[in-house]
C-alpha cells in the first residue's frame, strides 16, 4: 500500500527517532548531577522542542498548578543543601531536570497518539505503554474535574476553605486526592473493558493501516541524535578531566 | 426558607441555549417541581439557585436577601443541592466517612458526628453499608447516600435534581417520606424531575420549562 499519510509531528520526524532522543535526554537528565553540566542537555531539549514546534506552552499551562510545588522543591533544595551557593545550584539542577523531562514529554505530545503507538509496535516495545501514556494524558482533565467536584460538594455542605488554616486545608486536599485517583482508575477500567470488548490489541497477525517508514530526513535526524549523544558524552568526559 | 428567583437568565452560547428571564418563588415549607423536556434548562436553573452557576441576569433571594455576592459555602449552609449524577458529590472513600468528614471539619465532635450519620443512614435503609466503600455502591445507593449527606446539615431548602433516578419503589417512598418530614419542618423543596408520579404525589406546584422559558 502506498503510504502518503504517515502520522508525524510538526518537524516531520519519525516518532521512533524522537523516542530515542527523548530516552537519551531523560537518561542524561537523571545521570548528570550538577546544574552546569545539565545546561547543554536543557538547551538541546529546548532547541529540539522549538524546532519541532512541540506543545510545551500548552503543557506548561496545564501544569501551572504544579509550578508552586516545583519552586517550593527548588527552594527547599537551596535552603537545606549545605551553603547557599551549592544549595542554589542543587535547586537549579532539580529545576533543569524537570524542565528537560517536560520538554521531552512535549516532544512526544506533538505526535498523534496512534503515531506513538505505531512507533512502539514497530520498535517491538509494549504498545500498552504508549496507550497508557496517551490515555493518561486524556484523564488529567478528568482527574482535575473530579477533584473540583469533590471541593464543590464540600462547599455545598457549608465547608469554607478560605476560612480554614492552611495546614488543615492541605490535609483536606490530600484527603480528596485519593477519591479523585480512584475515580480516574475506575474510569480507566471501564474504558479498558470497553476496548477489550471491541477486540483491542496489537496481535502479530494484525496489519497497520499507516505503517511508519524511515525516510532520508529521519535517518539524518537519527544520525544527529547519535552525534549529539556522543558529543554530550565527550563533553562530560572532558569537563571531568579539566575541572 | 422562602426562595425568590427574579428574571434569571443564563446562556450557553456554544450550545445555542439561553435560560431567559425565569421568575418564580417557593414558599417556606412548600414543595415545587420543575419539569420540562431534556435540555429545557431545569438543571441550569437548579445550579443557579444554589450558586454553582452565576446568573448573567437577574438574582436569587433567600428570605428576601439578595444572594448575588454570597460564597458557595454560605449558600451551602442554607440550601442543599442533589446533583443529577450522585457520584459527583461523594468524595470520601467509605460510606460512614462521607457523612462524618464534613461534620467534623465544621467542629462536630467525632462521636456525635457518627451518631447523626448512623441515624440518617438508618432512615434511608443504608446502615448495613456504613463500613462499605462508596465506589462499590449501586447508583441507587449512591443517590440515597448523597441525600443523607444533604439532610445531615439541616438545610433550610433543598434542590433535588432527578431525585428518584435509580431508586426502586420502596426507596422512592422513603425519599418521599423524608421530603414530607422536611416540609413539615419548614424546609422548602424544589425537585427537578421527569418522574410524573413522584411529582404528582409530592409537589404542590409545578413549574414547566420549555426552551429556557417558563410556560
Amino acid at each position: 500500500m502506498k503510504n502518503n499519510a504517515v502520522p508525524k509531528n510538526n518537524a516531520q520526524i519519525d516518532p521512533r527517532v524522537t523516542f530515542l532522543f527523548v530516552f537519551l535526554l531523560s537518561a542524561a537528565s537523571v545521570m548528570l548531577r550538577d546544574a552546569l553540566t545539565l545546561v547543554p542537555v536543557l538547551v538541546s531539549a529546548a532547541v529540539a522542542a522549538g524546532w519541532a514546534r512541540a506543545p510545551f506552552g500548552t503543557l506548561l499551562r496545564r501544569l501551572r498548578g504544579l509550578w508552586a510545588a516545583l519552586l517550593a522543591v527548588t527552594l527547599f533544595q537551596a535552603l537545606f543543601s549545605g551553603d547557599v551557593v551549592s544549595g542554589l545550584l542543587t535547586g537549579a539542577a532539580v529545576l533543569e531536570r524537570l524542565l528537560v523531562l517536560m520538554l521531552g514529554g512535549s516532544l512526544l505530545a506533538g505526535y498523534p497518539g496512534h503515531a506513538l503507538v505505531q512507533g512502539m509496535i514497530q520498535l517491538r516495545l509494549p504498545y500498552q505503554l504508549a496507550y497508557m501514556v496517551s490515555i493518561g494524558l486524556r484523564f488529567l482533565p478528568r482527574f482535575r474535574e473530579s477533584f473540583q467536584d469533590s471541593l464543590t460538594a464540600m462547599q455545598l455542605r457549608g465547608v469554607d476553605f478560605r476560612r480554614m488554616k492552611l495546614r488543615r486545608r492541605f490535609k483536606v486536599y490530600a484527603y480528596l486526592l485519593m477519591p479523585a485517583v480512584v475515580s480516574g482508575v475506575n474510569s480507566a477500567r471501564k474504558l479498558s473493558m470497553a476496548m477489550e470488548l471491541r477486540g483491542f490489541g496489537a496481535y502479530p497477525e494484525r496489519t497497520a493501516y499507516l505503517p511508519l517508514r524511515m525516510k532520508e530526513r529521519d535517518w539524518l535526524a537519527f544520525a544527529a541524535v547519535l552525534l549529539w549523544a556522543a558529543a554530550l558524552m565527550a563533553g562530560q568526559i572532558l569537563w571531568r578531566i579539566y575541572t | 426558607m422562602r426562595i425568590d428567583a427574579e428574571n434569571l437568565s443564563f446562556a450557553y452560547p456554544e450550545a445555542g441555549f439561553r435560560l431567559d428571564g425565569v421568575s418564580f418563588y417557593v414558599e417556606s415549607g412548600e414543595s415545587v417541581a420543575i419539569t420540562g423536556r431534556n435540555g429545557s434548562g431545569k438543571t441550569t436553573l437548579g445550579k443557579l439557585l444554589c450558586g454553582l452557576l452565576k446568573p448573567q441576569g437577574g438574582r436569587v433571594l433567600f428570605d428576601g436577601e439578595d444572594t448575588s455576592g454570597w460564597s458557595l459555602p454560605r449558600r451551602g449552609k442554607r440550601i442543599g443541592y442533589l446533583f443529577q449524577e450522585p457520584s459527583k458529590q461523594l468524595f470520601a472513600p467509605a460510606v460512614m466517612e462521607e457523612l462524618t468528614f464534613t461534620q467534623e471539619l465544621m467542629g462536630t465532635p467525632a462521636d456525635e458526628a457518627a451518631r447523626r450519620a448512623y441515624e440518617v443512614l438508618s432512615r434511608f435503609d443504608l446502615s448495613k453499608l456504613a463500613s462499605q466503600g462508596t465506589y462499590t455502591l449501586s447508583r441507587g445507593e449512591k443517590q440515597r447516600l448523597a441525600i443523607c449527606g444533604l439532610l445531615l446539615h439541616s438545610p433550610e431548602a433543598l434542590v433535588l435534581d432527578e431525585p428518584t433516578t435509580g431508586l426502586d419503589k420502596r426507596r422512592g417512598e422513603l425519599l418521599a417520606e423524608a421530603i414530607r418530614e422536611c416540609l413539615s419542618g419548614g424546609v422548602s423543596v424544589i425537585m427537578i424531575s421527569h418522574d410524573r408520579e413522584f411529582v404528582k404525589n409530592n409537589a404542590s406546584r409545578e413549574i414547566r420549562l420549555e426552551d429556557g422559558k417558563v410556560v
